[in-house]
Order: C-alpha cells, then structure tokens, then sequence
C-alpha cells in the first residue's frame, strides 16, 4: 500500500505537538465563534458581505492596481511590481545597497516567507532580523512557522526556553513572563541599530493608498520608529477598494483570527513623513508582488485570493489539528494553504497536488472564513485538476471501473448479491487496498447486498393484499 | 537606484486573467452599520460613546486632524 | 454547502434513493425510510434502476466517472416529483456536488432540475410535508450527529427538533459538536490515520455523554464511528434517524 505523506506525517507527529496545536486551535475557534455571536446581529451576513467586497476588489485589479499606485506616489512612496520572488529579494537589495544598509529588522509578514527573503539578505552579508517574539523564536531556531499566525504554535514554553538558552540568551527559564522580556531586551537594540525597516501590509486602500499593520506586539511601529526607510511587501491580492471597507474587514480580522475585538496595534500609513511630521521612515518603498498570483487569477480557484490571512480556518480544521501545519509542507497550511499553496507552484502543482485532499471536506472553514471563501468547492476542483493531469494518488481508490458499475443497474446489481462473498472471505485475501485501509481501524458491517430491494418486493405484496 | 521593475508584465498577466470574464463581481451596497457591536448600536450617537471611551484611557477625541 | 431553491412540494408521490450505502449494508434504515414516508400517507416509488448518486468519485477527483453516474441517475428519476434521499451527504451530492461538476456539461440543465426536486429526509418531514412533531415512544438518550453536509442547510434543525418532540426521547449534549467525524468519503482510506484520529475524539466526545444510541442522518458517518467502536471492542449502538422515526411508531402501536 502507498501513503498520502501527510497522513504518514500526522501518524508520526509527537503527541505533545499535537496537544499543543490543538489546545490553542480549539480554545482560539471556541472564542471566535462566541464573541462574534454576541457582539454582532449578523455575523455570517457581514462574512457574505466582506467576501463580495474581496471578490469585486480581485476581479477588479484591473482597475485598483493602478490606482492604488497613483494614491502611493502621490503619497510620496515609491511603488516597484516584482513578477516573483526572485526580483522581489533583488528590488529589497538594491534599495538597501542604495542607503548603505546592512542591519533589518523586520515585522511579520508571510510574503516574505514566501520568497525566502531572510536567507537571500543572509547570504548578501545583510541581517535581517525578524522582531514578532514568534517568528524571531521561529529565526533563532532555524525552524519554519505552522500557522499563518501563530507561527510556534507547535512549540511548547519548555522549547522556546531551550532554545533561548542555546542562543545565548540567559539560562533555561520557561516562564513566559521572562521570555517575553529577554527577546524585549534583545530586540531594543536590533531596532536602533538598522537601516531599514521591512513590513508587509494586511489591507491596501486603493481609495486613499494607505497600508493597513496590525500587530499585538507594536512591532512594526519599532521597526519604523528608529529607521529612514520603510519597505513595504505586499501581495497584489491585499488591495481593498475604499476605507470605509476598512471597519468591516478589521471587525472581522481579530475576531476571526485571535479572538480578539482588535489587535494590540492598529495602524494606517499613506506615505514616508510628512515635512510636519517629528519623526517616521523619510522615505517608503512598496513592493507589491506577483509570485504566482496572476495565475491563481486566471483559474476557477481565484476567490481563494480574497483571503485576508486570518487563520481561522487553520483553527477549525479538524485535519489541520491533527497532523499540525508543518505537514503540508509551505508557508501556507491548513485549509486555505490546501488551495492556494498547490496553485502557486504554477507549473509545479503536481508537487503539492495531495494537500487538497488532505480533507474530508467537512465545510468548517467555509463556516469560519471572514471573507466567506468556498474552500470545499476549490478543493474538489482541485482533485479534478489532479486527476486531469494524471498526478497519482496514493491511497485513493480508482473510480473507473466504479463508474462503469454504478451506471448499469444490471451489473450494479449482479454486484449487490455477488458482494455477500466478502462476508465469508477474509479481507486480507481480497485485492482490494481500500478495504485494507478500512480494516485497520474499523469493523467492516456485513454485507447485505439486495435485501432492501427483496423486502420492498414482500412489502408490497403484503400491501396490495 | 534602478530597480529590476516587472509593471508592464504583472499588469498585462492582470488583464489576461479578467478579460475573459463575462462580468466582474459587483462592488455590494452595504450599511457599515453591520459592523457596529450591538450594544453600542442601542440610539446612541457613537461619536459620544466613542469620546467617553477614550477620556477613560486619558485619550481626546478631535473632529478636525488640524 | 448550499440548498438551491427547491419546487414547492404539492402532491404525496415521491421517489425514493435509498443510497448505496443501503443496498449495499443497511437494508432495514432504507425499509424505515419506506415506512416513514407512507405513514405519512406518500406513494413511494423506488426506480430499480438507481446505483449511486455519483459522490465517491466526485470526492475521488474522478468527475468524468463520476458524470456517467449522475447521468445514470438523472435518467433514472424521471419526471417532476420530489426525490427524497435519507442522506444528507447523497442530498447536497444532488443540489450542489452535480450542479458544480456539470458547470460546462451541455446537461447542465437537467442535472440542475434534479437537484431542484431533491430532499434530504428530514428536512422533506418538517419542511416539505410541514410535519413538525413526532408521535410515538422511544425511551433512548440519543447523541445527536450532524453530518458535515447538513451544514448550512435546514436539515440540522428539522431532525433534531423533530427527534425533541418524541416521548421519551432524551438528545444528550456533547462537545464539539461542530467537528466532523473523519469518514470524508475516499479520504477515510487514503488518510487512514487522521480519519480515525478524527473518529476517536469525536467518539471520546459522545461517549462522555452516555447516550444508549448515537444517531444520524447520515449512514457513512454513523459506519465509520460505529466500526471503530466495534473493532476497538467497545461497541456503540448506531441508528439513523429514520429508524429512530418508525421504531417511535412501533412502540407506540401507530403501526
């Protein structure tokens, strides 16, 4: 028998990782769903609403994408389109080389991730230090994020504390008190002693250019405090269309994502400072990056593009409890990385093409989606784009010969009568994987092929007489 | 500095994928009052409630940034 | 999972899917279904040319294989009358599942006339017939299991306030009600491990309620859970609804 990889991953995962993710993901989702229930008349009325919003804004690009580059350079930033990764870590050199900058401090941003800017700053002799607590544990530990949000949610406060030791940062102390403090004090300095700051952006407003950051930790503002320039990293797909959108969408993030009412730190940024401004980056850069969006645009897939990185879907996912974010094996897990992760391999998809069906195809995600994306749907196209392009699928019965059976009532029902064999035969002997697969951990019930039919016949007999 | 600048390519690839849509999605009509917190939604003015909230945390509420 | 907008119910004449699943193990919930439905007072027709409606290779990936058993079936439930499945997930396979995998089929049309007919059973009872309590008797702390295709639909609601108004009949509370049990068609194979993991803890959840019977709408979910509590020796009573229905009548003597 084959194996899907992340089933084998799952089955393997330490039980104490798996605790870990599902304590957070359960407490966080239970949360989200009573807050927003109490607080709001509506709250699946405003997930409707905000989807459509998103979708207008993505088929619509057309139009806001150079627009929204009109508003930032009217703003005073400069404005660089990067078609991949590649040129976007290009475009970050180039502009830090122009200021003679070597030291970054950067803020949370999945982007990034996604185009491996660190280890390409790394290996230019530049430092590019990540200041969220979570990904600087992530940083120091050579080690990838799990959640688009919470990236060490895999990790318990036993771990962190190791590795803080291991790092040079003071003897074990498991405290989270403690910790928090020491990466605090580590972290000062690393933001006074940049150049430049680099951070994503959760919300672009086309109508008036401005950025939208929200942290907890008001790491971003740090990184901008103490530097002269502002990089902005930012997905094609993160533009809305006004500000007035803006209060929906950031009622609805938090809650969604951390069953919070608002993040710590809410900001909005339209340009470098202003001449009457006492401080700020003097100047900005926004890179808005491609990467394998236009692709996902030109697909039936393409509302997976309204996606505002919430993670509540990840929260939900009764599959992503169990085998932890690590298993799909991208910077985007959990439902909405079974969608997007595979289509932003573009030519490659065969790569990723198991992670969309990873799912039972429960519709908690869709249930939970801030922006109300169809994730069940896309990810049943996904099989079928799989299935197109002949990519195998371990473990998954074939469906030709079913499909023959199913469509001929007399051999459907020659089968009904012939199927009561696997009553008497051990399921070890018969050829059939998928049933082995089933015998591991379930009873098979006895078959009983043609019996409704025979008692319906008896039963209308009776009736008619 | 001159960058490597991908504009013409990323917005050509932009147009190549809407084009062929039979129609785009249309902007909804919406009440921002949807996303007020209910209680607060109960006949009051929420630029007062707004303005006693932030006096607790020793803030000021301004109607004009100047 | 959507509903699309069904055509009013006028008459009492239905077909009747009795799933796979049925044909193949659990004859006595199809013969329930019957039962049910002509208490009621319905003619319950039963084309003997049905096989499946088309989801396990939908779900497989397999939409070509799985369009010639839609088609099959389509050909199969002639006509205009409603077609009352005892499935949720069978059900929303018919209004939802077809009408996405023939979007560029030149039938689209008629698979989209079927799904327009199609009922799961309890929402037909309550929201179809307007049947809104149960008669009977059926002494049984029951956990209540919504399959995951009820979601956004109105069968949730119509069985499990159908279920609260039988005598006797006690719906035992448990946590994570929302989560799926694991079954997930072709994905209880092909990801083995996670699908029972899912089954453990959702088992663990309704067992802490100690309920004499768990009960569905659904019989994949209620043959996933309920083999793994057989093979791991700790037996669970499983019933779908519609067995719950005609047993509530039995014991009252209504027939």
């Amino acid at each position: 028998m084959r194996f899907q990889q992340i089933d084998q991953f799952a089955a393997h995962l330490k039980a104490d990782t798996r605790a870990s993710v599902y304590q957070s993901t359960k407490l966080t989702h239970e949360k989200r769903t009573k807050m927003l229930f109490d607080q709001f008349a509506d709250p699946n009325r405003m997930r409707a609403i905000a989807g459509e919003i998103k979708q207008h804004a993505i088929e619509n690009l057309d139009t806001y994408l150079p627009a929204v580059e009109a508003k930032l350079q009217a703003n005073g930033a400069h404005v660089h389109w990067a078609a991949d990764g590649e040129t976007a870590c290009q475009q970050v050199l180039a502009i830090m080389r122009a200021h003679g900058a070597t030291k970054m401090v950067k803020a949370k941003t999945m982007v990034s991730e996604e185009i491996e800017l660190a280890e390409f700053l790394g290996k230019h002799g530049i430092e590019a230090l990540e200041t969220d607590l979570g990904e600087f544990i992530i940083q120091i530990d050579h080690d990838h994020p799990s959640h688009i949000i919470r990236p060490i949610i895999h990790k318990n406060r036993r771990e962190v504390a190791e590795s803080f030791e291991k790092n040079g940062l003071g003897a074990y102390n498991d405290e989270p008190e403690v910790i928090t403090r020491r990466a605090r004090q580590f972290l000062r300095h690393k933001y006074l002693e940049a150049q430049v700051g680099l951070t994503g952006a959760n919300f672009v407003s086309a109508e008036s250019g401005r950025i939208v950051l929200v942290t907890n930790e008001g790491n971003s503002r740090f990184c901008l405090a103490a530097n002269k320039v502002h990089i902005a990293l930012i997905g094609i797909e993160k533009i809305v269309p006004r500000d007035r959108d803006l209060a929906l969408l950031l009622n609805l993030l938090a809650r969604s994502g951390t069953a919070q009412q608002l993040t710590v730190y809410t900001e909005f940024i339209s340009g470098p400072k202003s001449p009457t401004q006492p401080d700020g980056p003097e100047e900005m850069h926004v890179i808005f990056l491609d990467n394998g969006r236009t692709e996902v645009l030109a697909t039936e897939c393409r509302d997976i593009l309204r996606c505002i990185r919430c993670g509540a879907c990840l929260n939900v996912c009764p599959v992503y409890r169990q085998a932890s974010g690590h298993a799909y094996r991208s910077v985007y897990p959990g439902p909405v990385g079974a969608v997007l992760s595979p289509l932003l391999m573009g030519d490659n998809f065969a790569e990723k093409a198991d992670l969309p069906k990873a799912s039972s195809l429960c519709g908690a995600c869709q249930e939970v989606c801030p922006v109300n994306i169809p994730i069940p749907d896309m990810l049943l196209r996904l099989r079928d784009k799989a299935k197109q392009e002949h990519v195998s699928s371990p473990g998954t019965p074939p469906m030709g010969a079913w499909g023959l059976l199913a469509s001929q009532p007399a051999a459907w029902k020659a089968a009904l009568i012939g199927g009561k064999l696997i009553n008497h035969i051990p399921t070890k002997m018969l050829p059939i994987p998928a049933l082995r697969a089933w015998e591991q951990k379930r009873t098979l019930p006895a078959w009983r092929g043609g019996e409704f039919r025979k008692w319906l016949k008896q039963h209308r007999k009776e009736k008619s007489s | 500095m001159t960058l490597p600048d991908d504009r013409e390519a990323i917005f050509g690839r932009v147009r190549a994928a809407l084009t062929p849509l039979p129609e785009r999605a249309a902007m909804p009509d919406y009440d921002t009052e949807i996303a007020v917190v209910r209680k607060l939604l109960a006949n009051r003015d929420l630029f007062a409630v707004f303005t006693e909230r932030i006096k607790l945390v020793n803030g000021e509420a301004l109607t004009d940034p100047a | 999972m959507l509903n699309s907008e069904r055509r009013p119910v006028t008459g009492k004449r239905v077909q009747l899917m009795a799933t796979c699943l049925c044909d193949a193990f659990y004859d006595d919930m199809a013969a329930a279904t019957v039962q049910v439905l002509e208490y009621l007072g319905c003619t319950v027709e039963f084309p003997e040319g049905q096989t499946c409606c088309g989801q396990p290779a939908f779900n497989g990936g397999d939409w070509p294989a799985s369009r010639r058993v839609v088609r099959h079936t389509v050909k199969t439930f002639p006509g205009t009358d409603p077609v009352v499945v005892p499935s949720g997930s069978c059900a929303a396979m018919l209004f939802h599942g077809a009408v996405l995998e023939f979007e560029k089929e030149s039938d689209l049309a008629e698979v989209e006339a079927l799904g327009r007919r199609s009922w799961e059973l309890g929402d037909f009872i309550v929201n179809g017939l307007g049947v809104k309590a149960w008669p009977g008797r059926y002494e049984a702390a029951v956990a209540l299991h919504r399959s995951c295709h009820t979601r956004g639909t109105a069968s949730g609601p119509a069985v499990s306030g159908l279920l609260a108004t039988i005598p006797g009949l006690r719906l035992a509370e448990f946590g994570e009600g929302e989560q799926c049990c694991g079954f997930g068609g072709t994905f209880s194979v092909s990801f083995p491990n996670i699908s029972s993991a899912m089954g453990d803890l959702k088992l663990e959840h309704i067992r802490a309620a100690r309920p004499d019977v768990l009960v569905s709408g659904d019989m994949s979910c209620l043959m996933h859970l309920g083999g793994i509590a057989a093979k791991e020796g700790k037996p669970i009573k499983v019933v779908h609804f519609a067995q719950v229905l005609r047993d509530a009548l039995r014991n009252g003597g209504l027939i």
